[in-house]
């Protein structure tokens, strides 16, 4: 009895730092050789910092050597798998484990009232009367989380610069929705939204992905029926949500250097049917790819990058957060007049992106 | 032999033996390299670059010529992005921007290269890259294909480079026919009358301290020389002269994309 105590009282002084030093949804399971730490951190991309630093933060409050510590990140109210905090190998949950999370996973009391800073920026080049022209927005977001994996995602969008077309610089609700996530069985992803989103579209969309996370393969299929909004301050003009994108990919982590090859065919927005492929470069704080596209409107190729903005946490109180964004991307098409094999972004990173992230060959190589 | 001469010949030697990590410089497209020249140099840890450049209107044709648009003149900028995705190979992203006459040609010419490290540099062997131009270009202006080695000598009195490359004198266009890989092989000059390294190049450069070097270099049109200086680690500055007459200057700045987030940088500070 006396024993069992010594272990809460030690968790929950593990929680306690934790908590102060950012991670949302501490869970810790305790056994006498062993420890599990589940937690979520909203402010890092890359799932080997944020278990690096719970790694520091546990270590410093003197862990017994023989002690063996695997790390559980959370992403978007669900557990992505298991890391072993020597060398992160990953395996996947057992029954009691799932059990324990389900059980200890109180969605209001957990999380703080996060807000998060995300710029759009949107260019184009080349036109001669004015060859820089940009949209440039700062989004303030939150993301509520009401359910298991089930989230409400809003905010305002505070539009800064404009050279690019008409929309007025009055504030205009940010893109909104409410967002599903989920693992149901082992390797198998789901995602699900529905609201607006980036890119002018509203409308649903569908992801699933299987990705074993100690394996180089993975593959999914993505879909979606969009409509084209268009806020001017808060007057709304949509047209019907009737253009559908269904697109199937298969990507593999080469054994070289981090890079990553995916092929994406399909049906992309605007009925343009293709193929797309990507060589994707993971470095720890960034994300650079390439990719080449042909499509029934053309070809084109383009790269893209992705990285979490400078300087992350900007206030942390125990109930809330503001910070920047986690991942900002941004791509860039050679051929900027005929949409080529596009696709709408969510405001949020799509599976492949997250996942590509938690490959424990990727954390093993940091 | 002599004391001295032994002396020299032994400090020679174990020169060569200290082979540390090539400090390269970045040229005009943003590539390692000298002034206008690309080298064999690679970035070690420092995989993104950003570079600016500035050539003076005189000498702008020798890199850009585009008598189809003007025959004008006008001083030259390059802005440059640099990506190492592996130890051997790298993308660079280049936008020719003439800011005179924007109204004519607006952002100006895009081009997209390869560079790939065939070899590494050893103690006795050269690095050598192969700088490529994907064909697919509407107007292929910019485009260079080139192999080049670089070897360096480091010395208790500085440290050496020398690179000698050959620029290839053709390029790839597209026939008129609108299809993507309908390409023809073409001399430069016959098509767009461009002569930005066609044929053999060399340069050198000597880096008497760790943090400033002089250069020289032959870039198959003009004799250029130029100074350059490391204020940071990941800041270079350098300016030079084409043929002694007019003056040119590049920045470029280099990162490194495997560091922490602040957040935890900050942590760890606290906890040492």
């Amino acid at each position: 009895m006396l024993c069992l105590l010594g272990f809460s009282t030690q968790a929950q002084d593990f929680k306690d730092s934790l908590r102060i030093a950012g991670f949302e949804n501490v869970q810790i399971v305790e056994a006498h050789d062993s420890i599990k730490v589940f937690f979520e951190h909203r402010e890092f991309r890359n799932p080997y910092y944020s278990m690096r630093f719970a790694g520091l933060v546990v270590n410093t409050k003197s862990l017994e050597e023989t002690e063996d510590v695997s790390y559980i990140p959370v992403y978007h109210n669900i557990p992505i798998g298991k890391y072993n905090s020597e060398d992160y190998e990953y395996s996947v949950l057992n029954k009691d484990e799932k059990e324990f999370y389900n059980r200890q996973n109180e969605v209001f009391k957990n999380y703080r009232f996060s807000i998060r800073i995300h710029p759009e920026v949107i260019s184009r080049f080349g036109f001669y009367s004015d060859p820089f022209q940009t949209k440039f927005n700062l989004n303030l977001d939150t993301r509520i989380y009401i359910a298991r994996g089930l989230s409400v995602q809003t905010g305002i969008a505070v539009p800064i610069v404009n050279n690019l077309d008409n929309q007025s610089l009055q504030l205009r609700p940010a893109p909104s929705m409410v967002h599903y996530f989920n693992q149901p069985w082992n390797y198998n992803f789901i995602a699900a939204s529905v609201g607006s989103f980036y890119n002018n579209r509203y409308g649903l969309d569908l992801e699933y992905r299987h990705a074993d996370l100690s394996k180089r393969w993975s593959y999914g299929v993505a879909g979606g029926i969009t409509g084209f909004y268009w806020f001017n301050g808060m007057n709304l003009y949509n047209e019907p949500m009737d253009d559908l994108y269904l697109t199937a990919d298969v990507e593999y982590r080469l054994p070289i250097e981090n890079l990553n090859l995916k092929l994406t065919a399909g049906q992309f927005l605007y009925k343009d049917k293709g193929v797309r492929l990507d060589l994707i470069k993971q470095f720890a704080a960034a994300e650079i790819g390439l990719f080449a596209s042909a499509t029934n409107a053309g070809t084109t190729t383009g790269f893209q990058f992705a990285f979490s903005l400078f300087p992350g946490k900007i206030i942390r109180t125990r109930k809330l957060e503001v910070r920047t964004t986690e991942e900002f991307r941004w791509e860039y098409t050679y051929n900027n007049v005929d949409p080529v094999g596009q696709n709408f972004r969510l405001g949020m990173p799509r599976l492949s992106d997250v996942l590509r992230q938690y490959n424990q060959h990727f954390l093993h190589s940091l | 032999m002599t004391f001295k001469s032994f002396f020299l010949f032994f400090s020679l030697l174990l020169a060569l033996l200290y082979f540390n990590k090539s400090k390269a410089q970045i040229n005009i497209m943003g590539k390692p390299g000298y002034m206008i020249t690309p080298s064999a140099d690679w970035l070690e840890g420092q995989p993104l670059g950003f570079t600016f450049s500035y050539i003076p209107s005189e000498y702008s044709k020798n890199i850009l010529f585009t008598p189809r648009i003007t025959t004008e003149n006008t001083p030259l900028n390059f802005y440059n992005v640099r990506a190492t995705l592996t130890s051997f190979f790298e993308v660079n992203l280049s936008i020719a921007y003439r800011p005179e006459i924007n109204n004519k040609i607006g952002v100006g010419d895009r081009q997209l290269d390869f560079r790939f490290r065939l070899l590494k540099e050893k103690e006795f062997w050269p690095s050598i890259v192969l700088g490529w131009t994907p064909p697919g270009s509407d107007s292929p202006v910019l485009a260079h294909d080139y192999l080049v080695a670089t070897k360096h000598l480091n010395t208790t009195f500085g440290n050496f480079s020398t690179s000698l490359g050959y620029g290839s004198p053709y390029v790839f266009s597209k026939k008129r026919t609108g299809k993507f890989l309908d390409l023809k092989v073409q001399k430069k000059n016959e098509l767009y009358g461009e002569q930005y390294l066609s044929g053999f190049y060399g340069a050198f450069s000597y880096m008497p301290v760790n943090f400033a070097g002089i250069m020289v270099e032959y870039d198959t049109q003009t004799m250029n020389a130029g100074a350059f200086i490391k204020v940071k680690d990941w800041l270079y500055l350098q300016a030079y002269t084409f043929e002694g007459k007019e003056i040119a200057f590049t920045t470029s700045l280099n990162f490194s994309l495997n560091f922490a987030p602040h957040t935890l940088r900050r942590y760890e500070k606290k906890l040492d």
